[in-house]
């Protein structure tokens, strides 16, 4: 600390200064677009609109609730199973710098910039037409599951790699395998990290639009079985906001989709610490 | 070969499993390369690919149509560089705040607010971004507000928490030594975090940024509710203007196309998935060059 | 170190918390970049009068300047009934000035409008009408009430289509959906919504004690009104269930052709190529009201001015007047 407080340089300060600048515009970017939608929306939530029931008169957010909630669970079942898997292939099992590594992390990458209305279409052609699944739950949570898995991937493999070698070395030099250090160690350290990306992926499917109203559909109802179309909370505000006869109904929509992903990040940061704090 | 125990199967097992997990990124985008060009493809030939990709009049309702969308691959290029101009610099300097020059109690806010950030919904951003952007930009900079520019704000907002997570979580991978040694050596803590941390951390700073050109260039909620739309081919002075993007292509008029028209509007998405595939393979080229040094 | 850390902490916070709270301007390292890089022209031009309308709503002086062409997308069925009627076409073809901004939705247009001291749009009567964020103008001096719609002095407006595949014809269950549609139960949902119904004196409805689901998809203008029907059907048949989907004329009509939709709503006429395959059946007739900011004071067009604005020929509002 010493060290640093006998002299600052220009170049030093003009860093920090942008420094500060950035992370003040940032913030700034979130409070004025949070506090917009609170601000319009808050006045609009009745209880009438958490009905169980979706009618003309009273637009309930209940069924695109649950088609949301039924959405994010199908597809976290399935992509976080893969996404973590395979960052611990990368990381812990492949040689590094092997092609097949190469390969996958170059597809990843690949995955991770395909617009969402690709997805939307892909999902739209294999399966709703090809596998003939229709508008369906089915069809939009695998579309985006496709969707997450690189988000899912990157942050497992980063910090994965960010757990130290040492932890490893000692659990080897005490006789467990790899799997077991995998399972006991390595995972638990990176746990923060994993957990970092789920949130992302999370956030993605609750915002996601294009990729939703091609593949589920866009029907205000609750889904039945996996067969069934629905909506999303993002899907009913993208319908409320383009029929246009239900303004104060979209406003409501998009403070409740905030609180939803307040609450998603709140719990998740509640996890986090849970599990920091027993291991 | 009998008296292997059974912790070799296990772990033979488990690593079989994690490597088909691994296939599966490489299998799903198998699977949309062939369905997406399959129903693109034909269509783009139909109708010539070459007057598809340079035509610049985009007219789907007229007889004959004209199907020209030069236009919109230039508008994706245009807000796509406008948001990289605006979210990565910022990004990446709130990434280096976050990672070496944050207090722990600051922290504890930050990290959740900057969550808080990549969970809001594209809809909740355009709508944003229609009420408050819009008249902003046509106040202070003129013309109608559904502008290059209005769209290259609205979208570096939206990829900063992509490239602040990313980079963030790249600096905090670069092993303290780096940091340690330089301040030895008489470096200022700026010094040290920008010209020792950052450089070390440049493959995930530059995955931070393809995921925030992906996430820009493939935005369409938001962008088609403040880049106007208009198909028309834009010079680079003319960003107080709008322009139709590739993503706002499909998603305005996929509800209503059908016959030609709907392949068209495929073949946009084709030529989209394309076009994010070579900055893909130029990101990765990059990548290796640095990597090499 | 410690102690001046917090200070600019402090100080940044502050800020931050002041920025949102200072109008609109709170998006303050983006945007003053652009100024620094903005040739000075393009920042010293003010738009038009719009600066200061927002503070001024009260004496506003009348809207001049560049007229701001809001259209909706192509496909769009308000956009293409409002292109026939008002003939906005050169050789037949939609020629809508490429410069108009493209609304993609209802709502949309209204707030791009409403945000815009010199727009001019339009979008259905019954939603237009109920909106005090727009004002409506007449057209050659006549407003888009049900009453000058059904005289036919009103000249923008439409029918509302629904239509199935001829081949495989209606089931019973949406045949009795489309009955009630045309009963004096359904016509009289028609007049609440605000549209012109179709049928006078149309029959009681007589069907009912049906079960199993109807597909309805197509046009999202129609859309809202299906939904009013599909719920005061289901009030007399509670075991029906009909999924509508609103995903677009064009969406509608080829589920209906594929099979995937009983029945396909639309909001323009069909197309000769759609007829051969698709049945259409009229059940509400709607106005395309056009719109403007409540601050311009314009109170009416006529129907060649408002051509030549959307064709672009005419391209301020001293010109236009």
């Amino acid at each position: 600390m010493k060290i640093i407080k006998t002299k600052k340089k220009p170049l030093d300060l003009i860093l920090l200064l942008f420094t500060w600048l950035a992370i003040a515009a940032t913030v700034a970017v979130l409070v004025m677009v949070v506090g917009y939608v609170l601000m319009n929306g808050v006045g609009y939530i009745r209880p009438s609109l958490f009905a169980w029931n979706f009618t003309t008169e009273n637009q309930s957010l209940m069924p695109a609730i649950m088609g949301t909630l039924m959405i994010v669970g199908l597809a976290l079942i399935v992509a976080v199973p893969l996404g973590v898997g395979s960052a611990i292939y990368l990381v812990e099992y492949a040689r590094r710098g092997s092609i097949f590594v190469k390969i996958v992390r170059t597809m990843t990458e690949t995955l991770a910039g395909i617009p969402s209305i690709v997805y939307g279409l892909f999902g739209f052609i294999f399966f709703g037409v090809f596998l003939g699944w229709g508008l369906s739950l089915l069809s939009g949570a695998l579309t985006v599951t496709i969707m997450i898995l690189p988000l899912i991937m990157r942050a497992t493999e980063e910090s994965l790699k960010s757990v130290p070698d040492s932890f490893r070395e000692g659990s080897f030099g005490l006789g467990a395998g790899r799997l077991r250090t995998v399972g006991r160690i390595v995972l638990p350290a990176a746990m923060p990290g994993i957990l970092g990306g789920v949130i992302l992926a999370i956030g993605r499917i609750v915002g996601e639009t294009a990729a939703i109203i091609f593949t589920l559909g866009n029907v205000a109802r609750m889904p039945n079985n996996l067969f069934d179309t629905g909506r999303t909370l993002s899907a009913h505000m993208y319908a409320l906001a383009n029929e246009g006869t239900h303004p104060g109904e979209a406003h409501a929509t998009a403070a409740v989709l905030l609180v939803v992903v307040i609450l998603v990040n709140a719990l998740a940061s509640f996890v986090t610490k849970f599990i920091r704090g027993r291991a | 070969m009998g008296k292997r125990p059974l912790s070799f199967y296990k772990e033979l097992f488990a690593k079989i499993l994690f490597g088909i997990a691994a296939s599966a990124a490489v299998f799903a985008v198998g699977l949309i390369c062939v369905f997406l060009f399959s129903q693109g493809l034909p269509a783009m030939a139909e109708m010539g690919i070459w007057q598809f990709l340079t035509g610049t009049e985009w007219r789907p309702t007229w007889n004959p149509p004209l199907y020209g969308i030069l236009p919109m691959i230039v508008g994706s290029l245009y807000v796509t560089a406008g948001a990289i101009l605006f979210g990565v610099p910022i990004g990446i300097f709130a990434a280096v705040f976050m990672a070496e020059m944050c207090p722990k109690g600051v922290y504890r806010f930050l990290k959740p607010a900057i969550n808080l950030l990549a969970g809001i919904p594209s809809v909740v951003f355009g709508y944003f971004g229609m009420v408050i952007l819009v008249p902003f930009v046509r106040e202070n900079f003129g013309g109608t507000g559904n502008s290059i520019l209005t769209a290259s704000i609205l979208l570096g907002m939206m990829i900063l928490p992509t490239v602040i997570t990313i980079s963030e979580s790249a600096m905090r991978a670069v092993p303290r030594h780096i940091y340690e040694g330089a301040v030895a050596l008489g470096a200022s803590r700026e010094r040290a975090v920008f010209f020792t941390i950052l450089p070390a951390a440049k493959s995930g700073v530059m995955a931070a940024v393809v995921l925030g050109v992906g996430r820009a260039i493939g935005e369409t909620m938001a962008v088609r509710m403040v880049a106007g739309n208009q198909a028309i081919l834009r010079a680079p002075n003319e960003f107080l203007m709008g322009v139709r993007t590739m993503t706002s292509n499909v998603v305005l008029e996929l509800g209503y196309a059908y016959g030609d028209h709907r392949a068209a509007l495929i073949a946009t998405g084709v030529v989209l998935f394309v076009f994010v595939m070579i900055i893909n393979v130029l990101f990765s080229l990059l990548k290796k060059k640095e990597g090499a040094r | 170190m410690k102690k001046s850390l917090k200070w600019i902490l402090t100080a940044a916070v502050v800020c931050v918390a002041a920025l949102p709270l200072a109008a609109c301007g709170g998006d303050d390292a983006p945007t003053t970049t652009t100024a620094a890089t903005n040739p000075p022209t393009s920042t010293n031009t003010p738009p038009v009068t719009t600066a200061t309308a927002q503070e001024t709503t009260a004496d506003t002086p009348a809207v001049t300047g560049q007229i701001a062409v809001i259209a909706r997308e192509e496909g769009s069925g308000t956009r293409g009934a409002f292109v026939e009627i008002v003939d906005v076409t050169i050789e037949g073809n939609d020629n809508t000035t490429q410069e108009a901004v493209v609304a993609p939705g209802t709502s949309i247009m209204m707030t791009t409008v409403a945000e815009n001291p010199s727009a001019i749009g339009y979008a259905s009567t019954g939603v237009a009408l109920n909106d005090a964020r727009v004002r409506v103008i007449d057209i050659d001096g006549v407003s888009p009430t049900v009453e000058n719609m059904l005289n036919g002095t009103y000249p923008i407006q439409r029918p509302f289509i629904i239509g199935y595949n001829v081949e495989d014809g209606l089931s019973p269950l949406a045949q009795d959906f489309v009955d009630f549609i045309f009963s004096a139960q359904g016509q009289e949902v028609v007049a609440n919504r605000g549209y012109v119904p179709t049928s006078q004196n149309a029959p009681d409805f007589a069907g009912g004690g049906l079960t199993g689901t109807i597909v309805v998809n197509g046009s999202s203008s129609v859309y809202s009104l299906m939904q009013h029907l599909s719920e005061a059907y289901r009030e007399i048949n509670p075991d029906v269930t009909i999924d509508v989907h609103g995903a677009g004329t064009g969406h509608g009509i080829s589920a209906a052709r594929d099979g995937l939709a009983d029945i396909a709503m639309s909001s323009r006429d069909l197309r000769e190529s759609e007829l051969e395959f698709m049945s259409s059946l009229s059940i509400a007739i709607d106005g395309i009201a056009v719109i403007v900011n409540p601050d311009n004071d314009i109170e009416n067009l006529s129907l060649a001015a408002v051509r030549n604005i959307f064709l672009g020929e005419v391209d301020t509002w001293e010109n236009a007047r």
